[in-house]
């Protein structure tokens, strides 16, 4: 009977081969190894695993990783909103360049930005030293981790918002004056609107990466137990003390809000998608 | 004055079958104020936020690349060619540019396959692969590491068969090649799958119904329509595969000369108080950055 | 070489794009698919390229079964509709491919020979060096075309190729499509929701509707003898006399006393249309609105301004059979 060899899923060739290679890869480089984490996991019982994550310094650890890089992202979602701002709409001389150089902590070894920041930020150092006599310490304390996280999550607020930015309509604007308003009622009422699923977005990309964040923050934090540990720190060191299960169940609490995170940022991208589509 | 003070603007028509209106400003005294765009701030809201971007930038971005290159040569030149120049630095750049020079072609080849099949072809759970490749770059580093010390280490699923077969993996450097090919898996393919989604298929399809092969096909019509995109994703990958730190420190065995990439050479040399030397590591990887920086300026412009 | 597609069916989920459909094309005929957008005229045209696989049904070329054989072996030509040239090719690196990409390649010379030869057919041969984005919608559908014959197709399959652009490019490249046709004889299948244009370019017509196909002729016949109220609405415009009898605008009397078997209506709106006038009036009784068409002499001696009260009968009137269930 003719036709059996049709029923293909295209013309085009290569689907069975690059579906094939694509899912073998992710399964072993990345799939399986993940799933280590969980296997390992399960050898406590749940009891188990809830005393191991609710022991006082793991919660402190928590409360360190997530805490100072919710405030981190919210730091970003500000300031990144300016600079974004300011790139978009002003002119100025070097205007390129530092455009450019947002991506620098992309493009910068954590172990680099960690030494450097700590350098700067040590009693010593060239601002540490400025806030020294003033009672602050910024370096081996929880607002070194602080600062090493907004370093990090810098470039994704502002790469975010860019091009939201860069696409609104100048009309807008120019609507929102002939119908009487000022500069800033037209920015609130406007503008901010139009950005704040991109600000949401550059926020939640902000928090995820701060909340792993490990060789930016490992110098400049004290690395104390139960007052500047981040909970990446206290893996490590369980898996030093051949604590695997530990060190397991606390990456199983971090992975899961990785992937709650990631669903929720592939959730606002969806959505924004549509919305382009639809008006 | 001629016009009347009662009005606080006029309205000019300037040509009937144009029918455009200009607002203007009358001068009221003796100076007129500053013309403006309906869409910009008054000057002093620009200043005050150019200020605030730069000074944020500045504190954050600059500070801190400047101090890379203040500590590594505060203790002048000599200490710092020794130090690029030590047998310990030879080794660990070895091994930072093998762990690249695989995990980058690796990912590379992944990423082209992953974006053909995903961008040229409908199927069910596109979205929940796009989804599960990108999360490497959602999981904390040194969980990336971890998890390969799971699967490969004395206690790993594969521990016992590796030991008895003499091979490391963890704390040896196939552990940690794998290390940096799972930090850097979704660069290539997050820049590719957009970029050919954009494309379409229409090329590919005009180009078979001519008569090309698959092969043919994708050389000639697919390949240079994304290159600038893969040279881009390239780009990005190798700059992460070369900075990693904190996976690779985790199945490292921090082997001095050994199981040391460039990062982790810069952290052994800190925690033993050889600041001028960890700094002028770090500035090779300052420079570095900052070519992947200019060469990421330089392909945007053309993609 | 002649096209004979039996009974074929395609669906996209739910939607069923193609529902048993069966036609004849002859050898060097040049076929028009007429249908309003997104009606499945695109989806068969692209089951005969190869680019589809129908569910049900068969193509055949010549009598062959085409089922099995693989787009690229068709060789049939095939012009999207948005022209698909490769973005990063100079036009003649676009004419060239197909000639490139063959088994059995001719020398350098014989490529850049017929080439040449197909970008003066279609008299851009100035053009050769250019990219794409460099040239003019028009300008790139006919490279488009270029491209497609020159590996010599027996079929050439044109995907709505005149849509994409503005109305006196669309009218030029119209005429200039029907004389290539002449020139080149291959047997021709376009596809278009332009029944103008439909009309002016095929020496046969498809209307088709909803996956189904209505009628198969002639311009003539299609305009003149439609099969179906579908067919005889798409083709222009139409007036419906008490729900059952359609005539044309030009087709319609006014007057401004009653007569026999005549309507009662107001005038609403003149509108003058190059050499006629197009007067839209609105019936008393149930306020249906009519088109007739008058010519300007006929106007005048009639005098009517917008609020008249005249007096329509339409000169004859086509009756439907009601469709059997």
């Amino acid at each position: 009977m003719p036709g059996l060899l049709a029923r293909k899923r295209s013309v085009l060739p290569g689907f069975e081969l690059a579906l094939g290679f694509t899912l073998l890869y992710l399964s072993l480089i990345v799939l399986i190894p993940l799933s280590a984490v969980f296997v390992k996991t399960f050898t406590l019982t749940f009891s188990g695993f809830i005393q191991t994550i609710t022991t006082e310094r793991v919660l402190a650890s928590f409360r360190l990783s997530f805490g100072a890089s919710l405030i981190a992202a919210a730091i970003n979602t500000v300031f990144g909103l300016v600079v974004a701002w300011v790139l978009v709409r002003y002119r100025f001389p070097g205007k390129k360049f530092i455009d450019a150089m947002v991506d620098l902590p992309f493009a910068l070894p954590t172990a680099v930005a960690g030494i450097a920041l700590t350098a700067i930020y040590a009693p010593n150092g060239w601002i540490g030293s400025q806030l020294e006599p003033l009672g602050i310490k910024v370096a081996f304390t929880p607002l070194g981790v602080l600062v090493a996280l907004v370093f990090i999550g810098l470039p994704f607020v502002v790469r975010t918002i860019q091009p939201v930015l860069e696409d609104l309509e100048p009309e807008l604007e120019d609507a929102a004056a002939t119908l009487g308003a000022d500069r800033w009622q037209t920015f609130r009422r406007v503008i901010l609107p139009a950005v704040a699923p991109a600000l949401i977005t550059g926020f939640a990309l902000a928090f995820a990466r701060a909340v792993g964040e490990y060789g930016s923050v490992i110098f400049i934090a004290g690395n104390m137990p139960m007052v500047s540990e981040i909970a990446p720190l206290l893996i490590i060191t369980k898996l030093e003390q051949y604590d695997y299960a530990g060190a397991t169940a606390i990456a199983t609490v971090m992975l899961l809000a990785s992937f709650v995170l990631l669903l929720f940022i592939n959730w606002l991208q969806w959505r924004s998608r549509r919305h382009d589509l639809t008006t | 004055m001629a016009q009347s003070p009662a009005r606080p603007y006029d309205l000019i028509l300037h040509d009937a079958v144009l029918g455009s209106l200009v607002l203007e400003f009358p001068p009221s005294g003796p100076a007129a104020p500053a013309r403006r765009s309906a869409r910009e701030e008054p000057a002093l809201v620009r200043g005050l936020l150019l200020a605030a971007a730069l000074a944020f930038l500045g504190l954050f971005l600059f500070l801190p690349l400047a101090a890379v290159f203040h500590e590594a040569l505060k203790k002048g030149w000599q200490v710092y060619l020794a130090a690029i120049t030590h047998a310990d630095a030879y080794a660990a750049i070895k091994l930072t540019l093998l762990a690249a020079a695989i995990a980058v072609p690796l990912n590379t080849v992944f990423g082209v396959a992953a974006a053909w099949a995903i961008a040229k072809f409908d199927f069910r759970g596109k979205n929940v692969l796009i989804t599960l490749i990108d999360l490497p770059f959602s999981v904390s580093p040194v969980i990336s590491g971890l998890i390969y010390v799971l699967m490969f280490g004395l206690q790993g699923w594969m521990g016992a068969w590796l030991q008895a077969h003499d091979l490391k993996i963890v704390f040896a450097v196939p552990g940690i090649v794998l290390a940096t090919v799972f930090v850097t898996f979704p660069f290539v393919a997050r820049e590719l799958i957009p970029l050919m989604q954009a494309q379409g298929k229409e090329e590919e399809e005009a180009a078979v119904v001519l008569g090309a092969g698959g092969w043919q096909t994708f050389w000639r019509v697919t390949l240079p329509n994304i290159k600038w995109g893969l040279l881009y994703g390239v780009i990005l990958c190798n700059a992460r595969a070369m900075g990693e730190f904190g996976a690779v420190s985790v199945v490292s065995g921090h082997i001095r000369g050994e199981t040391n990439t460039l990062p982790l050479h810069i952290e052994i040399l800190y925690n033993e108080y050889q600041f001028a030397a960890a700094f002028a590591v770090a500035s090779l990887l300052a420079l570095l950055a900052l070519v992947t920086l200019a060469a990421k300026s330089f392909v945007e412009g053309r993609k | 070489m002649s096209i004979q597609i039996q009974n074929v069916s395609k669906s996209f989920g739910t939607f069923k794009a193609l529902d048993d459909v069966s036609l004849n094309i002859e050898h060097g005929e040049l076929v028009a698919l007429l249908s309003p957008s997104g009606m499945g005229k695109t989806t068969l045209l692209r089951i005969i390229a190869g680019l589809e696989w129908a569910d049900q049904g068969q193509v055949r070329f010549h009598g062959e079964d085409a089922t099995d054989t693989h787009a690229r072996d068709r060789n049939v030509g095939f012009v999207f509709q948005h022209y698909a040239l490769f973005r990063h090719m100079t036009i003649f690196e676009n004419v060239a491919f197909g000639l490139r990409v063959k088994k059995n390649r001719s020398s350098e010379a014989e490529i850049s020979r017929r080439v040449t030869e197909l970008l003066k057919l279609v008299q851009l041969d100035w053009l050769a060096e250019r990219y794409p984005h460099q040239l003019s919608g028009g300008q790139r559908q006919r490279i488009a075309l270029a491209r497609s014959l020159a590996v010599e197709p027996k079929v050439l399959l044109l995907d709505e190729p005149f849509g994409a652009l503005d109305a006196k490019v669309r009218k030029e490249l119209r005429r200039w499509l029907r004389r290539l046709h002449d020139e080149v004889r291959a047997t021709t299948v376009f596809v278009t929701h332009d029944q103008e244009e439909a009309m002016e370019v095929a020496d046969r017509i498809v209307v088709m509707n909803q996956g189904r196909i209505e009628q198969v002729g002639t311009p003539d016949e299609v305009y003149q003898n439609p099969a179906t109220p579908f067919v005889y609405e798409f083709l222009g415009d139409v007036n419906l006399f008490h729900g059952r009898g359609y005539a044309r605008p030009h087709e319609v009397e006014l007057f401004r006393e009653s007569v026999q078997s005549s309507i009662a209506a107001t005038v609403e709106h003149v509108a003058p249309r190059g050499a006629a006038v197009r007067v839209e009036l609105r019936a008393a009784d149930g306020g249906a609105t009519i088109e007739a068409d008058l010519s300007r002499e006929d106007l005048r001696a009639l005098g009517v301004v917008a609020g008249d009260r005249v007096y329509v009968r339409p000169r004859k009137v086509r009756e439907f059979e009601a469709k059997a269930a």
